[in-house]
């Protein structure tokens, strides 16, 4: 009865191709190979894969999903910018202090031993915050609903030996690894960037669990992940609030250009060509914005 | 004998619900157990979401955090503040042994407008309440299922 069914979708040659699970699909024949357009980035996929040890990653069977009222290249630039941290969310960093007593501090003033932003080929850009984020994200444990409490003996709370290495990767690898055009790899979460329209976005967030380990690890996982994700969290729903400010502010035609200079002079070129400078700066969305315009441009 | 209940019930749910439309913040806490859980699955047909994914699913301390958020002046998306303005109905007293003198299991439907800067948005869908009597009558569970819980959603921040 094939005439019953709905007509077949226009046929569209679909490119696929997977590193470490991920599924990357395009509809443009000519793309290159998945590895050449991940390149410098490699290495960075792998260390978020392997932030658990041996255990495998799973996606959870849930998403949380939003919309937001403007382009899709504001989450974008929102995975790799570390200006807007203790701006746009200063409400949770004072929830975490409140709660704990310390205050969270993801900025030092300092370049030495500061978190990093780093701009790679191909629009890819990667913040590192191994270097400031360990005790801030231990803090951030502490406020999750279940979770052991402080001084609590975690061998015995989990049942398992060296538990406490496997519950503080409940917070994932301190650091986003951003994927051109569409993808980020945070905290333990896929975040898709699915543009609706020119200036409306739907993104999904889907927590990572963990492979052969007890409930109560991925319980705390789940849970550590809804305190900030979500329409009801207390992280994503700040930044929809800001996506959608700017895109009225960029919506007006009064003032054709904006300025993304921060940081500029001081920013560094490592041995292999990528670019490196403090987290605060805006080096990830120069990159970003660099090859967009190269692969929008007509030659 | 479930049903001699509702009234008592109802009294219940409609000060909750100007406790929250009112935006009594500390009244709304006070009718919550200090082992509570208020939440909202992602899943709607989800019946018990320990091991999956919520919209938010709190115990009393991050209710606190929850407030104390919403009151800080910089959770951006109530900046400034949703209005809202709630009904119930419907609201039936489980009678399949959830419910005895004691311990109250109450289902009800409610439908929410939400106001910001020159919008109103209309959020559906049904509660569940666990009720218990320690000293008056307290919410030990409440349990939203909006619908479209699955779907995409714009920041919906405010309290359910």
């Amino acid at each position: 009865v094939s005439w019953l069914r709905s007509p077949t979708p226009r046929k569209r040659s679909t490119k696929v191709e997977s590193y470490r699970g991920f599924i990357f699909a395009s509809f443009n024949p000519e793309v290159p190979a998945l590895t050449d357009h991940l390149h410098d980035v490699l290495p960075y996929i792998d260390r978020f894969v392997e932030h658990a040890g041996d255990h495998a990653l799973r996606v959870a069977p849930d998403a949380n999903e939003v919309v937001y009222e403007a382009n899709w290249k504001m989450q974008l630039e929102n995975n790799v910018d570390g200006y807007h941290l203790s701006f746009t969310h200063q409400s949770l960093f004072g929830v975490i202090q409140q709660r704990t007593g310390k205050q969270p501090r993801y900025l030092g003033g300092s370049t030495e031993g500061a978190a990093t932003v780093e701009a790679f080929s191909n629009g890819h850009a990667v913040m590192d915050l191994r270097s400031v984020a360990t005790g801030v994200l231990r803090e951030r444990l502490d406020i999750v609903p279940g979770a052991p409490p402080p001084g609590s003996d975690l061998d015995e709370y989990f049942g398992l030996e060296n538990a406490e290495e496997l519950y503080l990767s409940s917070t994932g690898p301190p650091m986003n690894v951003s994927i051109f055009p569409n993808l980020n790899l945070g905290s333990i979460n896929i975040c898709e960037i699915h543009p609706l329209s020119v200036n409306r976005t739907r993104v999904v967030l889907r927590p990572l669990l963990l492979d052969g380990v007890p409930d109560d690890i991925n319980r705390v996982r789940l849970r550590y992940h809804e305190i900030g994700s979500g329409p009801a969290g207390f992280v994503q729903p700040d930044d929809v609030e800001m996506f959608d400010r700017v895109g009225l502010g960029l919506a007006s035609e009064e003032v054709e250009w904006i300025q993304m200079t921060r940081g500029l002079q001081r920013e560094t070129v490592a041995a292999d060509g990528h670019k490196v400078s403090h987290i605060s700066d805006e080096t990830p969305q120069r990159g970003q914005y660099r090859h967009w315009r190269e692969l929008m441009s007509v030659d | 004998m479930a049903a001699s209940l509702v009234p008592e019930v109802y009294e219940v749910l409609a000060r909750e619900a100007h406790l929250l439309d009112d935006r009594d913040y500390e009244g709304w806490l006070e009718l919550f157990t200090d082992d509570c859980l208020y939440w909202m699955p992602v899943d709607p047909l989800v019946e018990d979401g320990t091991m999956r994914l919520n919209v938010f699913y709190d115990d009393k301390p991050k209710m606190v955090d929850r407030i104390a958020r919403l009151s800080s002046g910089s959770a951006y998306t109530e900046e400034p503040i949703s209005l809202t303005a709630r009904t119930f109905a419907a609201v039936q007293v489980e009678e399949d042994g959830a419910s005895d003198g004691e311990r109250i299991a109450v289902r009800s439907n409610f439908q929410m407008v939400a106001y910001r800067s020159g919008e109103q948005r209309v959020l559906g869908g049904r509660y569940l309440h666990r009720l218990v009597r320690e000293g008056g009558v307290r919410i030990s569970e409440k349990r939203v299922t909006l619908l479209g819980s699955d779907a995409p959603q714009r920041p919906m921040t405010f309290l359910f």
